[in-house]
């Protein structure tokens, strides 16, 4: 049987669509599933096999903002993101420009920073939970502030590292002579061309704060509370709070979901750096 | 305009010597050329004189001023990177404006000097354009263009016209030559390419390996290469070297290179504590004249190997035993395999020790 060059195309891209298709409802399932959660009654929630046609109803987003802490762990997470970023990118911007051009340490300091990757955050947390309690510092939103920025460090500075080293060192130096100081040359010539970047780091920073559970529900009880501490308030004596949880967890997704959809650009921008010049 | 003088300038990379003991003095508005290979230590040594290296020893001098301890910015001195080194996000414009805002001129002034830089160099469409979006050679324009918008006290050329294809780069050579001899400028430039020293020095330097051969003005060097590299190294069409001995037979000395013997009685006093020695005759291939009879007591018999017509020139590889010999000259009719009569420039010959490698003549 003879197929046509344009059947085997069609076929071709049907079959590349359907492999999409299952992908996608594989990823995106559990998020359908945990808004459809979200806006059943608890009735609907436990019901075997689980109901396609339910009465929608918004009582457990009502649950979320009358009887937790959500807006406190929402402007919390908040603080705690922004703090971060603003904290690891400039010192991760020096560090990591300084081992790209000056090869600060050897690749030694390189090295054991990134060790603070290699332990699960877990391990450390006995002996951080004992130093913020003699620091009076538990449940304070400064000690969420400070571990974010210990573990998101190394990752940053890797990452940058990397960028910095993509940018040819005859620029800087070019401008040296043209009458720039060493840092005014950093400052006009090189940040600039390393704005992608800094928004990709930016991001994950971002990301992996908002996301970050273990220091949150080690370190904070009620004052510090973060949006993913919230959620864990959902387990209670008398069973999990479904629906209220998958309210909340719906309402988390958003801030970063709205974040990332208008930085999309830069991402990608970020990504494909380099390959562009 | 000004002068730069550097004394015994050292350079390591780990335990590399890139530059070894390096010493040369550029006068006020002259084309001075670092000659040599890639890995020579040109471009190092335009770094140091800039600023953005530390020499490891020695000293630099711009116009009679110490300048080791001083920044980049404060030498004064301008430099054209062989990548050009133009910044990616600024516009041709804020390309060329950036030397004149370090300064902090008022913008009409700026303006007015991008303009006429730009005039000057054919660039006043590209303004602004971004560097991605120009050619080859506008981008070196654009790179020339920022070191001369100001005026500093030296430029450094590092092989600015290496990455141009071979057409540009032919008529760029004679504009920038144009260029140097209107502004009178000192300059300092880096190249492999001895076409681009001959015809723009006023004095070259060949290097090799960190170390500074030889430093002349081109025809001396041309004609007076210290040892065999310089002495391959300059010329369109790389020298002949033959290897032979240096005899003496009935009051005569000879160079004996099996195939052949040629008399260099004239060159007996520097000869003479060579004798029995191994030498290198060194004769460049528009030195030798051909003919179809013997010329002279001197002459070669030869036979022709393959013919390269270049334009008005002839280029004939010739075989003389197990020696084979360039010969560069005007037409001639000659066949592939037919014999023919070569005879040597005997003022033009070279002999180098074998041993050495350093010129005896």
């Amino acid at each position: 049987m003879k197929i046509s060059r344009k059947t085997k195309h069609y076929v071709e891209n049907t079959l590349c669509y359907i492999a999409l298709f299952l992908v996608l409802i594989f990823t995106i399932f559990p998020i359908v599933w945990m808004f459809l959660t979200s806006i059943k009654n608890e009735a609907d929630i436990l019901t075997i096999p689980p109901r396609i046609f339910f009465n929608p109803t918004l009582e457990n987003y009502n649950f979320v903002f009358e009887r937790s802490k959500f807006f406190r762990g929402l402007m919390n997470s908040l603080i705690v993101v922004f703090s971060v970023i603003a904290i690891t990118l400039p010192i991760a911007m020096l560090a990591a420009y300084s081992f790209a051009r000056f090869n600060v340490g050897g690749g030694q300091i390189q090295f054991y920073i990134l060790t603070v990757r290699m332990f699960p955050p877990i391990a450390a947390i006995v002996p951080y939970f004992i130093i913020f309690r003699n620091m009076g510092l538990l449940d304070n939103i400064l000690a969420l502030i400070i571990l974010n920025t210990i573990f998101n460090l190394p990752f940053t500075v890797w990452l940058l590292y990397g960028f910095f080293k993509e940018i040819p060192q005859d620029l800087e130096e070019a401008a040296m002579t043209e009458g720039s100081t060493r840092f005014e040359a950093f400052r006009e010539i090189i940040v600039p061309l390393i704005a992608p970047a800094l928004t990709v780091a930016a991001i994950f920073t971002a990301l992996f704060t908002w996301n970050e559970f273990l220091f949150a529900f080690i370190t904070t009880r009620t004052e510090a509370i973060t949006v993913t501490r919230v959620m864990a308030g959902f387990y209670t004596e008398r069973g999990i709070l479904w629906g209220p949880l998958s309210a909340c967890a719906t309402l988390c997704i958003v801030p970063m979901f709205i974040f990332v959809l208008l930085i999309q650009k830069y991402i990608v921008r970020g990504l494909t750096f380099g390959a562009v010049r | 305009m000004g002068k730069v003088k550097v004394e015994n300038l050292i350079k390591r990379f780990g335990k590399k010597i890139v530059v070894n003991n390096l010493n040369f003095e550029v006068k006020e508005g002259e084309h001075f050329c670092l000659l040599g290979p890639p890995g020579a230590g040109k471009t190092t040594t335009l770094r140091m004189i800039a600023g953005v290296e530390k020499p490891d020893e020695g000293n630099i001098y711009i116009d009679d001023v110490l300048v080791n301890d001083l920044p980049p910015k404060d030498r004064d001195v301008a430099m054209v990177f062989q990548s050009y080194a133009l910044y990616p996000h600024k516009t041709v414009f804020e390309n060329l404006a950036y030397p004149l805002r370090k300064l902090k001129l008022p913008e009409s002034d700026i303006v007015k000097k991008v303009k006429e830089t730009a005039e000057f160099l054919h660039i006043e469409h590209l303004l602004d354009k971004l560097p991605k979006h120009l050619s080859g050679g506008e981008k070196q324009r654009v790179a020339i263009g920022r070191a001369i918008i100001r005026s500093p006290k030296v430029y450094l050329l590092d092989e600015p016209l290496t990455n141009l294809d071979a057409k540009i780069r032919a008529s760029m050579r004679t504009e920038l030559k144009r260029l140097t001899k209107e502004l009178k400028m000192t300059i300092i430039y880096a190249t492999p390419d001895q076409i681009e020293a001959m015809s723009m020095a006023d004095r070259i330097a060949i290097m090799n390996f960190g170390n500074l051969l030889q430093c002349d003005v081109p025809k001396f060097l041309y004609e007076n290469p210290v040892d065999m590299f310089v002495a391959e190294f300059i010329g369109n069409y790389a020298m002949n070297f033959i290897d032979c001995t240096i005899i003496e037979k009935n009051g005569n000395v000879f160079l004996d290179a099996g195939d052949f013997i040629y008399n260099v009685s004239e060159y007996r006093e520097l000869l003479e504590k060579f004798i029995n020695s191994e030498v290198i005759l060194g004769i460049r291939p528009e030195h030798i004249s051909i003919s179809k009879i013997k010329q002279s007591e001197d002459s070669i018999e030869a036979k022709v190997s393959l013919i390269e017509p270049i334009s008005h020139r002839i280029i004939f590889h010739l075989a003389i035993g197990k020696h084979s010999i360039t010969v560069n000259t005007h037409l001639i009719e000659a066949n592939i395999g037919q014999n023919i009569w070569i005879t040597f420039n005997k003022n033009k010959i070279h002999i180098f020790d074998k041993k050495t490698e350093n010129a005896i003549i």
